[in-house]
């Protein structure tokens, strides 16, 4: 790959080339630019500062965040793949900035600002994925009543399997989707919760007593074991 | 890490816990250590490899452990070690 220099057609812009192809623009003279390999076309001009409150955005504003620094569109997986794939060319072009190519220092300043958001942006990704959470309030029609909300969160494990767990309880399981994970994770509070019932008090250890303590705190047995409509 | 059924069930008889079939979706292994519950962890039945991922926080051990566990590093007596240093399992209280 080639790290050349070049005048943009307006007055600002130092491009990184791969080959024939425009990689990446200086944001220190221009707004920040990345090119689209799969479109062979830039798609973004504008550089767009880091929320100040990463932590609270929405997925969907952190993907419109994500697709005016990329230049992605369609699914946010997807723009997080280009800027992934975009990542190792950039790092190339900085390991032969170093090596003294001349106007090298405006590439490096553009090259640590992108890592930069690399890095937050992970960080928020990691934020959202980790803070789902869903909200178990019926076990209909199972003979149980939900004494109050049991507040499930939500994980992708594995890459393509999800992870429900009701963690003051210690009580996880997993599915090929959200729904599904959720439904296993009631389906094991009831049997859990069954189970431990049936034991006397003195056969349960420390954590079975908290566990089933906690269970007692959230949902009950319907006492003519049938579920009401 | 991933964990599957198998490795569940791998577990469950290295520690000698008792399955119980459960009403719905899932067996449960119970794990008892003189005569007291001490842990249990729920295994899916499914026909397919399904991830058991949440295994290492059912056990109170860490995923590499958990690995340790289904493969024989980790022996019985060194997991109830493990719970004992964790206050998941309560010493006899001596007279």
């Amino acid at each position: 790959m080639a790290v050349s220099e070049k005048r943009a057609r307006r007055p600002y812009g130092l491009f990184v080339k791969c080959g024939h192809r425009v990689i990446a623009s200086d944001p220190v003279h221009a707004p920040l630019r990345l090119f689209a390999p799969e479109s062979g076309r830039w798609k973004t001009k504008v550089g767009v500062p880091a929320p100040a409150t990463a932590n609270v955005v929405p997925s969907d504003q952190v993907q419109s965040v994500l697709e005016t620094w990329v230049g992605g569109e369609g699914t946010l997986e997807k723009t997080v793949r280009q800027l992934e794939s975009s990542l190792p060319r950039v790092s190339e072009a900085y390991a032969k900035c170093v090596w003294g190519h001349t106007g090298a220092l405006p590439y490096l300043e553009f090259l640590l600002e992108f890592e930069k958001r690399f890095q937050r942006i992970e960080r928020e990704l990691i934020t959202l994925r980790s803070s789902c959470v869903a909200v178990i309030s019926t076990f209909a029609p199972e003979p149980y009543d939900v004494l109050r909300p049991i507040y499930a969160t939500l994980r992708q494990s594995d890459g393509e399997e999800y992870c429900a767990s009701f963690t003051d309880a210690n009580l996880h399981s997993s599915g090929d989707n959200e729904e599904e994970a959720i439904d296993n994770l009631k389906s094991l509070i009831l049997d859990v919760y069954d189970s431990l019932t049936c034991e006397k008090p003195e056969d349960l250890g420390p954590e079975p007593v908290k566990q089933l303590a906690v269970l007692q705190s959230f949902l009950a047995k319907r006492a003519n074991g049938v579920h009401p409509g | 890490m991933v964990f599957t059924q198998d490795d569940a069930r791998k577990i469950a008889k290295k520690l000698g816990a008792k399955i119980e079939q459960g009403k719905r979706r899932h067996d449960l292994a119970v794990f008892r250590y003189q005569d007291k519950r001490i842990a249990q962890f729920g295994i899916r039945r499914a026909s397919k490899e399904v991830g058991h991922g949440h295994l290492p926080d059912e056990l109170f051990i860490s995923p590499h452990q958990c690995r340790d566990l289904g493969n024989c590093p980790l022996s019985l007596e060194g997991y109830v070690a493990i719970l004992r240093s964790k206050h998941k399992i309560l010493d006899p209280q001596t007279p």
